[in-house]
Order: structure tokens, then C-alpha cells, then sequence
């Protein structure tokens, strides 16, 4: 049947006999094999040089910590906060719960920070006020304020260790400050202490904290020179319900209404502050101040 | 079929010999020669020995060093887990201990939220002393317990229903060197201009862009 219809049909070249659709023979190009295979040694040369380089320089760097096993510490940072005015000013008791701790809590510098500098989230509590400290610690015992490690430590502390620890941090005066670390927006930062966004029921930062954000006893802690990390942890704690501690649940609401860049922008701001000696209570501040210096902006309390 | 296994085999070398190049010899090559972060120290022998500790016990299993860039989340940042880190930040890490899984927290910048030896050396003996909801398994069999301790013994810190009768908990070299290297876990250093200059943003819009 195929021969003959092959005879009728018009003849259209040589036919391959050996054609077969299914196995076609297109052998590789012989340059891009060897392009591959080059590639692939390359590789493996690569990696045994990488190892090999890495296991000298391991072994060099153990030999060299063997030979200087001290690490330098820079002096000039130590020293400059060891000397903070207040820091030596304590009595054996408070210096024990300080420097060594008491019962099962751990000693306030090893976390703080030798003059209760703080770093992250870890905050800093040199120059606060003291009735703000005392609450704190306080809260921190009863589960008002919600921090595991924190109520470990009030755990072990009487209410007269609480109220000694806070008059000791509360005068230490310690002015080193912090660099913005949270590439937040300054200038937006900086409207909102010093004038609140009112589009969004944002109060200025400084109507409560002090008109440098210094702090104003009893509640009002400062903001200025506090570390960022802790103030926008703090920001967001509020705003999700973690921390329930403030006064009249102020900052609950004022977080809630803050965006997370604005709590961004505010928090690198603040923490660039210089710090202060905090202001007075507030009743005094006002009695003392002209209503010219008093700002149209602070709210009724 | 003869004909089709060498075009699969090369195909094969390829992709692999092609990934190879992008993934592991570019990179490579791009971040040999960086130097490390200014500002950033090398271990010391005690730390290097508590990192090989954090290695044994498959602390990476659990917790990263790596936490997220602000244009990413903000939920690290809210953490206190500090600022996204640089290559140039792993340095002296070979290998890097990044890790992928967060059913703990991030540890990268753990020295400089948290420096207190002794809080360490509590949370490993038993972190349900402080955490009463933790998930973390207690490292108990790096400490020691002794009558009375001797001098030059580190004492851990624990609450009463922690503490063995008329005993003391006192911590091992090896627990004592996994917690220097904690301590010694802190990339919060100014890297300078330099440094920010390479900071991963994640998606967040460049600083053009924002003005």
C-alpha cells in the first residue's frame, strides 16, 4: 500500500531512510561542553582555595588570641561614666543591690549599665525622676506593668530597696548622649515633641515631659537622651496593650493614635536629645512660671 | 535514548555550574576582601569557646542573627533586637550562626539588650525561673551543684522554688563561656557613614526618595 502510493506522488528530494522522529541526533556543541565543564572545575578550585584559605586563617587568628588574649576595652567611655556626677553617691546596702544584686535578682548595673546608661531596649535610668522609678519597680512586683525579668528582680526587693534604688538613679546626673538608631524622620520627630500632630489628637511630647523632654516628677519620666529602641518599644507596647501603667491610661491612647513612623520619627528624635536634671513637680513649675513662658499648647491636667 | 542522557547531564552541570556561579563564587567574591565593620572586635579565645558551645547545642536551631531591616518590619525594632546588620558585621563568623528559625528570639545584639552574665547563666539553668511560659529547654546539665561553693565558683542566681535544697547551683566553663559569647553578641556600633551607606533598608523607599 505505501509503495504504491509513493510512486504517484510527486517527487520532493531524497528521502533519509534513517529518519526518525523520535531520536533525533543533535550532538552539543563541542565549545559549550567544554565552557561548562570549565565552569564546573572553576567552581571546585574555587571552593578547595576558599577552604583551604579559611582553615589558615582560623588557625592564624587562634594563634594570635592565644598571643593577646586581652581585649581592649576603650578607657575613655568607662571612665567618663564612672566619674558622672552621683554615680558614688550610695550607701553600702543600695551599693550591694547596685553592683552585686540581692536573693535571687541580679544587680541593676549588670544590665543598666554602670551609671544606669541603658542600651536597646534595656533603658536608661539615670536622671529619672525618682517617685517615677519607685512606681515603676512597684508595678513591676504587683503585674501592673507586664516585663518578666523586671518582676523577677522586684521579686526580691522591699519597698524601702525600691524607693532607695530610685532616689540613687534618679541623682545620678549623666549627660553622655545617644545618636539616632533608627533612621527615623528628626524633623518629623521633632514637630511632634514640640507641637503634636492635633490632625490626629497627638499631643506634643513636651506638654507633660518637660519642655526639653527633661522629666517632670512624680510621673512624667524623661525622654530626652533616653535610648530610641526603648522609647519605640515602649510606644508600641501601649499601642498594643502590653504596657497598662500609665496614669489615666495617657499614653494608651495617644499610642494608638500615633503611626508606627511617627513613633519611629519621635522615639530617634527624643533619644538625641541632650539630657537634663529633670524639672520639678509640675504644680511648682507652674506656680513659678509667667504666663508669657507657660505654652499655649499644654493641655488641662 | 543513548542520545538524550549526555544533553541531560550537561543540562544538568549547567544549571548547577550556573547556580554555583551566581549564588555561591560572585558573592563570594564580592564580600572576601570586605573588612570588617568598624567598631566591630574579633572574639576572644573564652568567646570563640562559647561559640562553638552555641554550635554544640544547636542554639541556631532556634534563634537567629538576623534581625530585620526597618524598611521591612518594624516588628524587630519594637523587640529592642536592634538594627539590621551588614555583611561586614559577620567578620569574624565562620561560619555565620544567621540561622532562619525565630521560635526564640533574635540573638545578634543579645549582649547589648541583655549584658548581665548572671541573668544568662539563670535563663540557662532554667528559663522557667524568670519566663513562666518559655519554651526553651534547660541547658541544667552545664551547671553543677555543690554543697557549699568554692572560691572562684560563679553562683547562679535562682528563685526559692528553683533552688535545690541545701545545695548551690554553680555554672561550668562551658556555660560560662556560652554566655561571654552572648555578652559579646552586640553589633550596635556606630559603623559610620560608611557603614549606614550599606545598611540593608529592605523595600523601604531610598532617602531621595522619601524628600
Amino acid at each position: 500500500m505505501k509503495k504504491t502510493d509513493s510512486r504517484n506522488r510527486p517527487a520532493q528530494g531524497p528521502v533519509d531512510e534513517s529518519f526518525d522522529p523520535w531520536e533525533q541526533v543533535r550532538p552539543v556543541p563541542l565549545f559549550v561542553l567544554a565552557v561548562v565543564f570549565a565552569l564546573a572545575f572553576w567552581g571546585v578550585l574555587t571552593y578547595i582555595s576558599e577552604y583551604n584559605a579559611q582553615r589558615r586563617g582560623l588557625e592564624q587568628k587562634a594563634e594570635a588570641n592565644l598571643a593577646a588574649p586581652v581585649r581592649p576595652v576603650p578607657p575613655a567611655a568607662v571612665a567618663s561614666l564612672a566619674q558622672a556626677p552621683g554615680v558614688a553617691n550610695l550607701d553600702a546596702a543600695t551599693l550591694q543591690m547596685v553592683a552585686v544584686g540581692k536573693g535571687q535578682a541580679w544587680s541593676c548595673a549588670s544590665c543598666h549599665g554602670e551609671a544606669g546608661e541603658g542600651n536597646l531596649n534595656t533603658p536608661r535610668l539615670a536622671g529619672q525622676p525618682a517617685e517615677y522609678l519607685h512606681k515603676q519597680l512597684q508595678d513591676f512586683k504587683s503585674g501592673l506593668r507586664h516585663n518578666e525579668s523586671m518582676a523577677f528582680v522586684a521579686r526580691a526587693l522591699s519597698d524601702e530597696d525600691m524607693a532607695k534604688l530610685a532616689a540613687y538613679y534618679a541623682g545620678i546626673d549623666l549627660r553622655t548622649t545617644t545618636a539616632p538608631t533608627l533612621g527615623g524622620d528628626l524633623e518629623r520627630g521633632r514637630v511632634i515633641a514640640e507641637k503634636g500632630d492635633w490632625k490626629t489628637d497627638v499631643p506634643s511630647c513636651f506638654s507633660c515631659h518637660g519642655m526639653s523632654g527633661e522629666g517632670v516628677a512624680p510621673g512624667f519620666p524623661a525622654l530626652a537622651g533616653q535610648k530610641p529602641d526603648y522609647i519605640f518599644a515602649q510606644l508600641a507596647a501601649w499601642r498594643g496593650g502590653e504596657r497598662k501603667n500609665s496614669p489615666q491610661e495617657l499614653m494608651d491612647g495617644i499610642a494608638r493614635r500615633m503611626s508606627f513612623e511617627d513613633m519611629r520619627a519621635v522615639a530617634d528624635y527624643l533619644g538625641s536629645l541632650p539630657p537634663r536634671p529633670s524639672a520639678p513637680p509640675l504644680q511648682a513649675a507652674i506656680s513659678t512660671s509667667t504666663p508669657a513662658s507657660t505654652p499655649a499648647s499644654t493641655p488641662k491636667l | 535514548m543513548m542520545n538524550r542522557l549526555i544533553p541531560i547531564f550537561v543540562g544538568a552541570i549547567a544549571i548547577l555550574a550556573f547556580a554555583t556561579l551566581m549564588l555561591v563564587i560572585i558573592p563570594g567574591a564580592q564580600i572576601r576582601d570586605q573588612a570588617p565593620t568598624a567598631g566591630l572586635v574579633d572574639y576572644s579565645p573564652q568567646q570563640l569557646a562559647g561559640r562553638q558551645q552555641y554550635i554544640n547545642q544547636g542554639c541556631v536551631y532556634c534563634h537567629s542573627q538576623q534581625p530585620r531591616a526597618a524598611g521591612q518590619t518594624l516588628a524587630d525594632m519594637a523587640k529592642g533586637w536592634g538594627p539590621a546588620p551588614t555583611a561586614s558585621d559577620f567578620a569574624f563568623d565562620r561560619p555565620h550562626q544567621l540561622g532562619t528559625m525565630r521560635t526564640g528570639p533574635d540573638l545578634l545584639n543579645v549582649g547589648a539588650r541583655l549584658p548581665s552574665r548572671d541573668w544568662h547563666l539563670t535563663h540557662l539553668y532554667q528559663p522557667r525561673a524568670i519566663f513562666d511560659w518559655s519554651i526553651m529547654p534547660a541547658y541544667s546539665y552545664l551547671f553543677e551543684r555543690k554543697k557549699a561553693a568554692e572560691p572562684g565558683d560563679v553562683v547562679v542566681r535562682l528563685p526559692p522554688e528553683y533552688q535545690p535544697q541545701g545545695e548551690v547551683v554553680v555554672a561550668t566553663k562551658d556555660a560560662l563561656d556560652l554566655v561571654a559569647y552572648l555578652q559579646g553578641l552586640n553589633r550596635t556600633y556606630q559603623g559610620g557613614p560608611a557603614g549606614e551607606r550599606v545598611r540593608d533598608e529592605g523595600y523601604a523607599l531610598s532617602k531621595g526618595e522619601q524628600q
